[in-house]
Parts: C-alpha cells; structure tokens; sequence
C-alpha cells in the first residue's frame, strides 16, 4: 500500500496491523519460539507492543552506534545506551524490529553487531514503514506501511507512549 | 609582552571535539561527562562473549613507550584490539645521547608508516603536547603519561570508578595521598575532579612530596592523614617509588607506613562509606596495609577493569574527531 | 677616514640635529656638514649612544658580530665559552682579529676566571687581561666552594680585574628548568627555587666586601636580589649587577605549552620579580644585557628537558629594549641601561659629546617590522619574536665611526 506523505497514518494503528502480519507469519512458516530484538530506539518501542500483542518472550534491545559505517562523520553519539541481549542467541529464530527502513545501513549494522553475540537460527525483518531509497540490497519480510518522502522530508516516531509518527 | 596559551588549542578540534588525549585540564564538564558515558557503554560490550566492536578496524595503533610500562601497555594494546584496531609495539628506551632529533627522526619513520594513532608514554613532562604539535595532521595522539605533567586515561578511569561507587563525582570530597610533587596521575585526578564538581579536593602527604603551589591547582594541602582523610568519601592512595629514600625526600619506608600508609585504623577517619582507590601497582605495607587494599571499601580491582573501556573511549572519540576534522577541511 | 655626517636626526638628551664624526670621534654636534663627508640623511630618526652588551655567547664572530651591530650593538662582550673557549692569550687575539675583520660591533672577550672553566684552579688572569680581556667570568659553570671564590676574587683585586660571577647555587637549582612556583608544578617541571640566586649571591656579595674585589653580577632574575644589589651598593661595597632582557619582557607563564623558546637560564620568574627588576633599571642600578645564545631549529625542536637553553636576542635587541616604554620607562632610561651604566662596568665611556667615541645607533621608531628566519644575522633565529610584529627599526650603528651596520 503506497500512501502520499500528506497524510500520516497512525503509528499505534500501524503496531496492530504489524502484529497481525507477524503473527501469520510465525503460524505460516512454523517458527519456533521467535525471539524479538528492537534496535534502539524506535525498533525497541514497536518491539514492547509486538511482545505484548503476541504474547512472547521478553525483547532484546541491539544499540548499533559502535557498528555504524558513518563513524568518521558524526562520531560517537555521546548517548550511546548499549545493547541488551541474552548472553547466547545461538541457534534463536529472530525476529529484528525497527520503525523505518530507508538506505538498509541501519540493518546491516545491527545483523553485524547480532553475529558478534552470536549465530541466529534465522533472522526476519519486520519494520512500521518503509520510505524506499534502498542503498544497499536489504528488504523487510514484513512492513506496515510503504510511503513516499519528498527529497527534503524525513520521518521521526515519537514515543514510547503514545506512539506518533511525525515529518521533520 | 603578553603570551595566551589554552591547552585546548591542541586537542581540540574548532568545534570542541577531541582530536587528541593529552591533558583533562581545560576540557570542560560536558566533554568529561562524554567520556565517562561513552566507557560506561564500553564496560557492557566488555561483559560479554564477543568483545570486539569495529570501530577502529582498518586503523593502525602504534604503542610509542619511552618509558617501560607493562600495565599500561598492556591496556591499550587491549583497548586498541577491542576496537578492531592494528597495533603495533614500540619500545624505545631513551639512549643516554639521544635528544629531540631521535624523537622527531622517530615520528618522520613511523608516520612514513602511515599510522593513524600513537599512544605516548615519555619520561619528559610536555612529551605528549610536543608530539601531537609536530606530528602531520590527522595523527591522533593519547597521552599514555609524560613526566610528571598529566595521565589523562589514568585519571578518567578513577573518576568513572567514583561515579560508578558513590554515584557522581559532584559534592565528594577526595584526598590523594602520597607522592604527589612526582605525580602525573594526581595532577590530572585534580584537574578533573574540579572540573565535574567535587567538593573538595585534597593533597596530603609529607612537606617534601607535597608542593605548596597544588593550591593554586585547586587542591588543600595537608601534611596529617589527621585532618587529610577526616571525613572523606574517597580515598586515592598514590604508590611510593623506592628513589625517593634516596634522594632526601624520605627517612625510611617505615616512618612513611606509620605516618602516611592507609591502615585499617587510618581509614576510620573517613566517611564509613568511603572507598579506597590506588592507580596501582600497589606497594604492600608501604603506602597501604593488606587488610585494606583486599578490604570491602576498596575497589583497586574494578579501577583496572574500567581502565579497558575508558582507554577504548578516548581512542574512538579521538580517532573520529581527526576525521571529522579532515573532512571539514577538505570540504572548505 | 673620511668624515661622516647624520644630518636630520633627534639626538637624546640634547636640541642638536646632527653629529658630525672625524677620526672615529664626534668632533662636532647639530654643525654643518663638512664639504668633504660622507652626509647620512637620519630622516628624523632617534639618535642614541650605541648599545654595550656585557654578555652573549658568539660561537662565529663573524656572524654574532654582524647581528649584534643589527640590534643596534657598538660593542658586545663574549662568553669565555664561546668557541674558541677564552683561556689561553692565542685565543683571545684570535677573537679579537675576527671581530676587526668582520668590521660589525666590536668584540670584548670576557676571559675564562678559572682554569678550562672547572671552578678549581685559576686561570691566568693577568695574562688574559694583558692579551685584551675586558674581564673574567666563569660562564655559568659553578666555582666549586667557597674558599676557591674568595682566592679568584683576592687574585683580581691584586690586579684590578673586574670578575663577572653568575649567581647560582648548584644543590638548591637541582635538576630544575623553570622558575620553582605555580606553573611549574602545574606543568610537571622540575623548579629552581629563587633561593638558589639569592643564597650564591649572598656568598658573592659577601666575598667581595671581604676582597674588595669589583664583582658584576651577570643576569639576576629576581627581586629578592634587586634589593640585595642596591643594598650591597649602599653599603659602599664595588657591585654591579645586569638583567637579561628576556626577564624584563616574560615571566615564568611563557612557558606554558611547554614552548622550549622560553627555556632560559637563568629562568624566567614570576610578574612581581619582572616588576622588580624594571624598577632597578629604571633607577639606573641595574644594566641591561642580551644573554644572547643561538641554536639550530633542531636544537630547540624537542621536549623541553631535552631543548637547548637560551634565546637569540641580538638582532633585535634594541627594538625589544625599546619596546619597554609600555612598562614605564623613558627612553633615556632604557638607553641609560644599556650604554651608560655598561659602559661603567667595563670602564668604558659612552656619551654623545664632542671628543667622546664615536659609537652611535640610529633607531626608527615608527617603523614596524617582521623578523623572519632569513632577516637573522645570527646563527640562530631561536627568537620569541620570530614572525611576529616589531616596533622600530635600527637605521644605523656606528662603532669608533666605522659603520658597522646600516639598513639597505
């Protein structure tokens, strides 16, 4: 579903409709006990509604600033929180949550950090939207919604309560 | 004829970034506190199984030591792999003959080696500040301890452990005690607690090894453990190095036990809830007794603990801020 | 020897405005010009008498000597440890026939007091002073005790030999490498506590009342030693004493950065000893003297244990002793300090008057300048001024009527 940026949709609208399209994805493809992983920190709030919603274990929480490529540029960012994972996720089945997918860089940097604790079983992408301009291969298995931004548009989610989708 | 001089005109970057680690004198408050936030998030990635982030990977380190240090070394060699990082070692002991050519004949071959960050260690005090104005742009220089002048990394450590056991550095009051005329580690443990808000800040130890001038760093000077360690959160005990018998400085180890060493008893002086610190290596018996150097009030061990991530902190920060620099000024 | 005219000059302490030089003296002051002189047209400049610098170390003659004459210098004493070291007669009219053939300020060689410089023997006085010394210091190596100093200071009073001495007790000045106080200890650097000046030149002062040899002092740097100097004076006693410039222009906060330029002996102190000091210049009790001393850049580029002490100072030394008007003192006694009182010292006259020598420096002061590595006629360009604006300008400097320097 393709919508103009004129309009916003409902960020805890759009949880729901995610959490729905999660759900028949573990049914479909028999997943086993799916482990979520927000990436800080609009993947982390999205992930505490999947976990709710569908009932699963505790999130795991991936901080990616040691891990992005752009460090030269804007340096380390002075809030860096750290991540918080289970000591092993060998052999889990993940399911790696973040509000918006744009170039794909954020991803790879948090499957880098994710293989540094680890090797998953399986990892699913599941995102609130995706604004397109991919610069690297990456896609999500799952997205809520798909929008168009203009060149000099971005878009924020604000949270964790209420959650709210914003242009800036 | 006037002479301005701010030592940050060295390390900083224009837009008060760090570029290099020499001196915690000057920096401000908020660039302490970025130091201190950035370990914190190190210590986590410490703690567990993969302890390897690439920040530094593709970057070559290179351990420049005029001054033996196994400890210190070690750490930074440390610091620099966790942080996906090449390292090389350098052990260049000072020849009797040499002067500053060898230093500067040093830098010229090490940076047709195209280095990206030198560690510095040197007996001299300014070593560090002399390197970093010579050294071609974009060289990243952390200052590993020069003479008596500064121990930046030291000293960021010790505060990270007093935020991580009393909570924050604001409103304690600290006593380092011992050899503090030969101090690096105090000069910069000075500058930094003053800055992020301690209370107080004292020095004590005999007249000898105590100069009258810390107080124009700031610092109270005492020359009692009576009223040096009366009611003190933190206690840093400094380590008492054999030459200064030697020199005229002191009678004997003992006197210095007994007047100056930190016994149990000694310790009452201070809050109940205060901890003891030492930068290591201790002198058993010497400047502190067994019993409380292994006691619940001391956190020596934890101090070398943080001193990996702090170490990985000055190092990303310095690295980035070099090339943040590099970029502004190939943009312009 | 032709006869030289400066026409159109402002000459101190007096209305003339011109001076007229026959035979390497003033024969006359604001006259015509002759019909046969060279005529220098002094484009409204200062006229002052030259400079005497009591102490620099000149390793080349030829091109300290030219430097010197630069900074407004008519005549410069040298080091006895310059090269070649001022021991032995042979050396000293080697100096001598240097500075004739170099033609730029005239060469007095301070002669070795002690044996190779050691502080234990005696050098042979007499024979140096004979073989044209115009005095005898030790450089700053110490005497080794007491009892050494009172012989050296006994042995020149016999001859009348004026023996120049460098306050400095070696056990107290340690390994030190600044002035002992604030900055020092924040830096990290080992400090000479003043005591250790004051403490040898109590001895210094003491022995020569007991010799009544006539001592100078070369380069205090305090003010504790200002006092001790003027009351030593007061008590009748034959002392002299002289600053270094560099101590009447930075204190010990120049250092800071660790910038081995500011690395002098003896060191640079704190404001209330620069104070001090200006003050004895000002009253005419203290001289004014270059401690000049040359290095390579190499030399000085290095951590600042491992640096080499001193400054270069003598090219532009009159432009720096005349920038000291900002620190309240007149030009006359700026002059004062660095001619008059020298030249009292040594023996020497210096004063503009007819039949006097003609030893004579022309300063611009309104001209501003830059010196630059190349504008150096030293050896050296280890300047604290190096690249950076200057007031004033030497025109001219005249040593017996010779030109010894004139800006092209």
């Amino acid at each position: 579903m393709s919508l103009s940026a004129d309009t916003l949709p409902n960020a805890e609208q759009l949880c729901e409709q995610l959490a729905n399209q999660l759900q028949t994805l573990i049914q479909e493809k028999q997943i086993d006990t799916p482990f979520l992983v927000g990436i800080r920190t609009g993947g982390a709030w999205i992930a505490d509604r999947l976990q709710q919603k569908l009932q699963l274990e505790e999130p795991g929480i991936l901080d990616i600033s040691f891990y992005r490529d752009d460090f030269s540029q804007r340096g380390l960012a002075p809030q860096v929180k750290g991540s918080d994972l289970p000591d092993s996720i060998e052999d889990r089945h993940i399911i790696l949550v973040d509000d918006v997918i744009m170039s794909g860089r954020t991803i790879r940097a948090a499957m880098n950090e994710l293989f540094d604790f680890g090797r998953p079983a399986s990892i699913h992408l599941v995102t609130l939207l995706d604004v397109g301009r991919r610069q690297l291969p990456i896609q999500p298995d799952l997205c809520a919604a798909q929008l168009e931004l203009n060149d000099d548009q971005a878009i924020k989610l604000t949270g964790p309560e209420p959650l709210e989708l914003s242009l800036v | 004829m006037q002479i301005q001089y701010n030592p940050n005109q060295v390390q900083l970057t224009k837009d008060g970034r760090l570029k290099h680690f020499l001196t915690t004198e000057g920096l401000s408050k908020e660039l302490l506190t970025e130091i201190l936030d950035t370990a914190d998030s190190f210590i986590s990635t410490q703690e567990r199984a993969v302890k390897k982030v690439p920040l530094l990977r593709g970057k070559t380190v290179v351990n420049l030591f005029f001054e033996n240090s196994t400890r210190t070394r070690s750490t930074f060699e440390l610091a620099a792999k966790r942080l996906s990082a090449d390292i090389l070692n350098l052990d260049i002991a000072r020849s009797a003959t040499s002067k500053g050519e060898t230093l500067m004949d040093t830098l010229w071959n090490l940076e047709a080696m195209y280095s990206d960050m030198f560690v510095v260690r040197h007996a001299h005090s300014g070593a560090a500040h002399f390197i970093a104005e010579q050294v071609t742009p974009g060289v990243a220089i952390i200052n590993a301890g020069d003479g008596r002048h500064a121990h930046p990394t030291q000293a960021m450590l010790d505060m990270l452990t007093i935020r991580r056991h009393k909570g924050q550095i604001e409103g304690q009051t600290v006593a380092i005690v011992g050899d503090i005329l030969h101090s690096r580690v105090a000069r910069s443990q000075i500058h930094a607690l003053k800055t992020l808000g301690a209370k107080e800040v004292r020095v004590v130890g005999p007249a000898t090894l105590v100069p009258k001038e810390m107080a124009d760093m700031g610092a109270k000077v005492h020359y009692h453990m009576e009223t040096g360690l009366k009611d003190v959160d933190v206690v840093i005990m400094l380590r008492l190095q054999k030459e200064r018998m030697s020199d005229a400085l002191l009678p004997s180890e003992a006197e210095y036990f007994k007047l100056y060493g930190l016994t149990e008893e000694k310790l009452t002086l201070a809050k109940p809830d205060a901890i003891v610190m030492h930068p290591g290596p201790i002198n058993r018996g010497v400047e502190i007794d067994s019993a409380v150097a292994d006691g619940n009030q001391s956190v020596i061990l934890n101090q070398v603990s943080y001193g990996i991530a702090v170490r990985m902190a000055v190092m990303s920060m310095a690295m980035s801020g070099q090339q943040a620099e590099r970029e502004q000024e190939a943009s312009v | 020897m032709t006869s030289l005219h400066i026409s159109n000059c402002r000459i101190l302490n007096s209305d003339a405005t011109s001076v007229t030089i026959e035979n390497g003296v003033i024969s006359a002051l604001g006259a015509d010009a002759p019909t046969n002189a060279e005529v220098i047209d002094g484009k409204g400049a200062l006229l002052l008498p030259g400079l005497i610098d009591l102490y620099s170390k000149a390793n080349n003659i030829a091109t300290e000597a030219q430097a010197a004459a630069h900074g407004g210098i008519s005549i410069m004493c040298t080091s006895p440890d310059s090269k070649p070291m001022a021991e032995a007669p042979a050396d000293i009219k080697s100096i001598l026939s240097a500075s004739d053939k170099t033609g730029a300020a005239k060469v007095l060689p301070l002669g070795t007091l002690t044996s190779e410089l050691k502080g234990e023997q005696l050098a042979n006085m007499h024979g140096l002073i004979e073989a044209g010394c115009i005095a005898l210091s030790n450089a700053r190596q110490p005497i080794k005790n007491t009892l050494v100093m009172r012989r050296l200071m006994e042995y020149a009073a016999t001859h009348n030999i004026t023996v120049f001495l460098t306050p400095q007790d070696q056990a107290l000045a340690a390994n030190g490498l600044m002035h002992e106080g604030p900055t020092a200890t924040r830096l990290g650097l080992a400090g000479i506590p003043e005591t250790a000046e004051t403490i040898a030149l109590a001895q210094q002062i003491l022995l020569a009342e007991l010799t009544g040899c006539k001592v100078h002092i070369s380069h205090i740097s305090c003010a504790r030693a200002v006092d001790m100097i003027r009351d030593a004076k007061q008590r009748g006693i034959q002392i002299s004493a002289d600053v270094a410039i560099a101590n009447l222009l930075y204190t010990d906060q120049a250092v800071n950065g660790y910038n081995s330029c500011f690395y002098v002996e003896p060191p640079l102190r704190a404001e209330q000893d620069r104070q001090a000091l200006l003050a004895g210049v000002k009253e005419g009790l203290l001289a004014v003297s270059s401690n000049h001393k040359a290095h390579e850049q190499a030399d000085k580029k290095a951590t600042f244990a491992d640096a080499e002490t001193g400054m270069s100072i003598l090219d532009t030394f009159l432009p720096m002793l005349m920038s000291l008007q900002a620190e309240d003192l007149t030009v006359a006694e700026l002059a004062n300090a660095a001619s008059a009182v020298p030249a009292a010292i040594l023996g020497l006259e210096s004063a503009i008057e007819t039949g006097k020598a003609a030893n004579l420096v022309l300063f611009n002061e309104e001209e501003k300048q830059t010196c630059s590595e190349q504008d150096f006629l030293s050896s050296g360009s280890n300047s604290p001024i190096l690249n950076q604006p200057l007031q004033g300008q030497v025109l001219l400097t005249l040593t017996k009527g010779e030109i010894a320097y004139q800006l092209s």
